[in-house]
C-alpha cells in the first residue's frame, strides 16, 4: 500500500518493537495516571481515566499483543487517539518521536508475533529501520 | 456569510413547527367541528410551507402543500365543507409531508411517491358533492341548504306548509336504526317527506343515531295525532313539532338551533376555546450541545466544590482558628452557595415543558381508537410542567406504550360501556405535576380496570407461576405480574399493544431513569399508572462504598437501608447466603465474586447496603462505607462493551474515576428477579 508522501506519524515503543500511528488520528499524549479498572471487561481494556473531566477508556497494547505485562515506568505514556468520535487511550512503553516514512510496504501475515491485520503497513524510516503502522480501526475493534 | 445550508436549518425548524400546527388544527377540526378561524390558520400554515419549500427547492413538499392549500381555500370560500373524508385526507397529506420531512432531514432528498396523494387531493373537490354528504354528521353543507330552499319554495308554491319534526331516542335504546326507520315510515302517513337532518341518517353508524329532524310538507298537519303515534314507537323519547319557515334555513337568516343543534354548539365551543394570544417572555434558541457543555461544567464545579469542602475541614483541623483559615472557610461557604445556584440555573435551562411530548399523543389516540372502533377522549393536564430534556426523550416511548395499553386494554368497546351504564366515550387522562424533587406523570383511564384473579390465572396458564405461588400473591403483587417478561393481559393478542413484550420494558426503562412506576386499579372503574421521575438525570446523590480497595457508587435512590451485620448472622438457604432483617429473608451479594476481585479478609462485622424495592431486595456486602455525595453521572462510552453491574462512572473530588453500580442488574444477578 503506497501512502502519501511525507505523512507524519508518532513512533512509539512496546516491548522493544517500534510501532507508529498516523498523527491525524492522535488527540494528545499524556503521562501515565491512575486507572480505574472495569470489572468483567476485555482483558486488554485496562480501565478508564479522567481526561479533564471526560471518562476515557484505556487499552494495553502489551495485553493485546499477548506480551508480558510490564511495570509502568517514567517513560510510560498514554497515547490518546480519536476513534469513532470518542477518545481512546493506548498505553505504550515510551513515545520516541514524530517521523515520516520514505516507503510503506503492505503488512506481512505476522509482525513480531502480532497478526498483520492490525497494521496498515510497514514503514521504512530514514535510518533504515522498519516500523509497524497500526490500523486503529482494527486495533480498537474489540475482541479479535 | 449565509449560505443555503443556514437557511436549511431555519427551514427545517419552520417545517417542524408548521406541521405540528397543522396536526393540532386538523385534530381540533375533527373534535370540535368546523370554524373559520381554524381553517384560516391551516390555510396560512400550508401557504407558508408552500412558499418556503419552493424557495428551498423542495419540489414535492411544495406540490403537496400547494394542493392542500387549494383545498383549504375552497373550504374557506364555502365551496367545500368539513367532513370526515376531508379530515382523513388531511391526515393522509400530513403523513406524506412528515415522510418527506424525514427524508429531507436525513438525506436532503425527496424520493417518496406523492402522485396518488396529489390525485386524491385534486379529485376530492369533485367527489365531495356526491360522496362526502353521505358522511355528514354535524356540519350541514351549503348544497343542502340550497336543496332545502328549493323544497321550501316548491312546497309553498303548491300551497303546502312545512313542519320540522324532531325525534330523539332514549340513550339506552337498542337497534336505533330500525326504530328511526319506523318513525320515518310513520311520519310519511302525515305528509310528504321533504328532507331530514342529518340528511342521510340511515348511513350513520348505529351508535351515532341520537336525534333526527325531518322536514314534512303537509296541507294541514295533525300534530297531536302525529305526536301520539310517533311517541308510541318503542324507545322514542321526545317528539317536537314546529312550523318550518324559509327564514329557518341557514344562509337566509340565523341558523335555527332546533335544526342544527350540534353545529351551532360546536362553533360556540370553538370560539370560547380559541387559544388566546399568550404573553410569552422573550426566548432564544440555544444549541443543545452548548447547554450540555454548561451542564458538564457545572457538574465539574460541584465535584471540585465537594473536594474544596473536604480540604477546608482538613485546614481547620490542622491550623485551628487561624485568621486566614476563617477567611478560606467563608469563601468556601459562599462558593458552595453559588455553585448550587449555578447548578440549579443550568438545570432549569435544560428543562422543557412536557407539552412538547404531549403533542404526539392526540393524533396517536385518535388513530388508535379509530382502528379499534372505540370512542376515546384524551385529556392532557399539566402541559407546563417542566422536566429535563433527556428525560423527555427517554420517557416518550414508555408513555406511548402505556397510553396505547389504556386505549387498547383499558377502555371498553362503546356497546360494552353502554351496557354497564357508562358513557360510550371513554376518557384517558394524562397529567404531569411536580412533587418535591420529582415529576409525577399519571396515565388514568376510566375503563374496565384490572382483575387480580384474571392475572393470577393468566400467570399460571403461561407457566410463569405455579398454582400455589399464584394463590400466595396479594392482589397488589398480582397486579405487578404485568411487569413480568412475557406477560400479556389481553384475551387475544392485538395488533396494537403487541404481545406483552411491553410492560417489563416499560418498567426497565423507567427504572433506568431512576424512576418508579405504580399501579392503582378498581375493577370496572379504571386504572391509573403513576410514574415518578427525578427532575434531572445528570446529577444524583450517590453512596460511596469500598469493595476490594476500589470505590464504587450506589445511587441513593435505590438504597433502602444501610445496616451492619455480624458475619455469623449470614445463613445459608439452599446454599445461597442470606440474612434476615425484620422477618424478611434477603439474599446477600458479594460483588467481589462477580467482579473477580480478591476476597477481603474475614471480619466480625460487615456493612450491608440493602438495595431494591419491597418485593425484590438484595443485601450488598461491602468492605467500607465512605459517605454520600452529589455525583455527576458520566457514560463509559461505547468503546467499553456493556459491563454487567456497572451503569456508568463519575469523577470524584480526588480526580479519580469511580464506577456507578447498576442496581437493577445486581438484583437480577442475585437470582431474585
Amino acid at each position: 500500500m503506497q501512502s502519501t508522501d511525507q505523512e507524519q506519524y508518532i513512533e512509539f515503543c512496546v516491548d522493544s518493537e517500534n510501532y507508529a500511528i498516523t498523527i491525524s488520528e492522535i488527540h494528545e499524549i499524556i503521562k501515565m495516571q491512575a486507572i480505574t479498572d472495569i470489572p468483567n471487561s476485555y482483558p486488554y481494556v485496562q480501565g478508564v481515566i479522567n481526561l479533564r473531566g471526560k471518562i476515557v477508556p484505556v487499552i494495553s497494547l502489551r495485553s493485546l499483543f499477548m506480551l508480558e505485562p510490564d511495570e509502568f515506568t517514567k517513560a510510560t505514556r498514554i497515547v490518546v487517539a480519536n476513534h469513532k468520535e470518542e477518545a481512546v487511550g493506548i498505553i505504550v512503553d515510551k513515545v520516541s518521536k514524530v517521523t515520516t516514512f520514505s516507503d510503506i510496504q503492505p503488512p506481512p501475515d505476522k509482525i513480531a508475533q502480532v497478526s498483520g491485520s492490525l497494521f496498515t503497513g510497514i514503514g521504512l524510516a530514514s535510518d533504515g529501520s522498519l516500523v509497524g503502522i497500526l490500523k486503529l480501526d482494527e486495533v480498537l475493534l474489540g475482541d479479535s | 456569510m449565509t449560505n443555503l445550508s443556514d437557511y436549511r436549518e431555519l427551514y427545517l425548524e419552520e417545517l417542524d413547527e408548521q406541521l405540528q400546527l397543522i396536526e393540532e388544527e386538523v385534530l381540533r377540526l375533527e373534535q370540535e367541528g368546523p370554524a373559520d378561524s381554524a381553517i384560516d390558520r391551516l390555510f396560512r400554515a400550508a401557504h407558508t410551507l408552500k412558499g418556503s419549500s419552493a424557495a428551498m427547492g423542495y419540489h414535492k413538499m411544495k406540490e403537496v402543500t400547494h394542493h392542500v392549500e387549494h383545498l383549504l381555500d375552497q373550504v374557506r370560500n364555502g365551496q367545500l365543507s368539513v367532513a370526515k373524508p376531508l379530515i382523513n385526507l388531511m391526515f393522509t397529506g400530513l403523513d406524506v409531508m412528515k415522510g418527506l420531512q424525514d427524508e429531507i432531514i436525513q438525506t436532503d432528498s425527496e424520493t417518496a411517491d406523492i402522485s396518488s396523494l396529489l390525485q386524491e387531493l385534486q379529485q376530492y373537490s369533485l367527489l365531495e358533492a356526491s360522496e362526502a354528504e353521505a358522511f355528514e354528521e354535524n356540519a350541514v353543507s351549503p348544497e343542502w341548504h340550497e336543496r332545502l330552499k328549493q323544497h321550501v319554495k316548491q312546497a309553498l308554491q303548491s300551497g303546502k306548509k312545512l313542519f320540522s319534526i324532531r325525534v330523539s331516542l332514549s340513550p339506552h335504546a337498542q337497534m336505533r336504526q330500525p326504530r328511526m326507520y319506523l318513525v320515518e315510515t310513520e311520519l310519511r302517513n302525515y305528509g310528504t317527506m321533504v328532507d331530514s337532518d342529518p340528511p342521510s341518517w340511515e348511513s350513520l353508524k348505529e351508535e351515532e343515531i341520537h336525534e333526527v329532524t325531518w322536514i314534512l310538507a303537509s296541507n294541514d298537519l295533525d300534530d297531536q295525532g302525529l305526536k301520539k303515534s310517533v311517541s308510541a314507537i318503542l324507545d322514542v323519547e321526545t317528539v317536537d313539532v314546529l312550523p318550518f319557515l324559509l327564514s329557518d334555513i341557514p344562509g337566509n337568516a340565523e341558523a335555527p338551533k332546533e335544526l342544527l343543534p350540534e353545529a351551532a354548539d360546536s362553533s360556540l365551543l370553538q370560539r370560547s376555546e380559541m387559544p388566546g394570544t399568550k404573553s410569552k417572555s422573550p426566548t432564544i434558541r440555544v444549541n443543545i450541545e452548548r447547554l450540555d457543555h454548561l451542564m458538564n461544567l457545572a457538574g465539574e464545579l460541584v465535584i471540585d466544590q465537594t473536594r474544596f469542602q473536604q480540604i477546608k475541614q482538613l485546614f481547620r483541623q490542622k491550623f485551628g482558628a487561624d485568621e486566614l483559615v476563617e477567611e478560606l472557610v467563608q469563601l468556601s461557604d459562599h462558593l458552595s452557595l453559588l455553585t448550587s445556584e449555578l447548578q440549579d440555573g443550568v438545570m432549569k435551562a435544560r428543562m422543557f415543558p412536557i407539552e412538547q411530548l404531549y403533542s404526539r399523543f392526540p393524533r396517536m389516540v385518535r388513530d388508535l381508537s379509530e382502528s379499534l372502533g372505540k370512542q376515546v377522549d384524551l385529556i392532557l393536564q399539566g402541559k407546563d410542567t417542566e422536566l429535563d430534556r433527556n428525560l423527555i426523550e427517554e420517557i416518550g416511548d414508555p408513555l406511548i406504550h402505556l397510553i396505547r395499553n389504556a386505549v387498547d386494554h383499558g377502555i371498553e368497546r362503546p356497546e360494552q360501556r353502554r351496557l354497564i351504564g357508562k358513557s360510550e366515550r371513554g376518557t384517558v387522562t394524562i397529567s404531569a405535576i411536580h412533587q418535591d424533587n420529582h415529576v409525577v406523570i399519571s396515565i388514568r383511564d376510566d375503563g374496565a380496570g384490572m382483575d387480580a384473579d384474571k392475572l393470577r390465572l393468566s400467570a399460571v396458564q403461561k407457566g410463569i407461576l405455579s398454582q400455589a405461588e399464584a394463590q400466595r400473591l396479594s392482589d397488589d403483587e398480582a397486579l405487578h405480574l404485568i411487569f413480568r417478561p412475557g406477560f400479556s393481559t389481553a384475551a387475544e393478542v392485538s395488533e396494537v399493544s403487541g404481545r406483552g413484550v411491553g410492560m417489563d420494558i416499560v418498567r426497565n426503562n423507567i427504572e433506568r431513569m431512576s424512576g418508579m412506576i405504580d399501579i392503582e386499579t378498581v375493577k370496572g372503574e379504571g386504572t391509573v399508572f403513576q410514574i415518578r421521575l427525578p427532575l434531572t438525570l445528570a446529577i444524583v446523590t450517590g453512596l460511596l462504598v469500598k469493595i476490594s480497595g476500589r470505590t464504587f457508587i450506589i445511587p441513593m435512590s435505590s438504597v433502602a437501608e444501610i445496616t451492619r451485620v455480624e458475619t455469623d448472622e449470614i445463613k445459608r438457604l439452599q446454599g445461597e447466603p442470606v440474612i434476615k432483617i425484620r422477618q424478611q429473608v434477603i439474599p446477600v451479594v458479594w460483588l467481589q465474586e462477580h467482579f473477580q476481585y480478591p476476597h477481603s479478609p474475614a471480619r466480625n462485622y460487615l456493612p450491608m447496603v440493602i438495595i431494591g424495592r419491597a418485593e425484590k431486595r438484595v443485601a450488598l456486602a461491602v468492605d467500607e462505607l465512605i459517605g454520600n455525595q452529589e455525583i455527576v453521572i458520566k457514560s463509559l462510552g461505547s468503546f467499553i462493551a456493556r459491563t454487567d453491574g456497572i451503569s456508568g462512572a463519575t469523577i470524584l473530588g480526588s480526580g479519580n474515576v469511580a464506577l456507578i453500580l447498576d442496581v437493577e442488574t445486581i438484583i437480577k444477578l442475585s437470582g431474585n428477579a
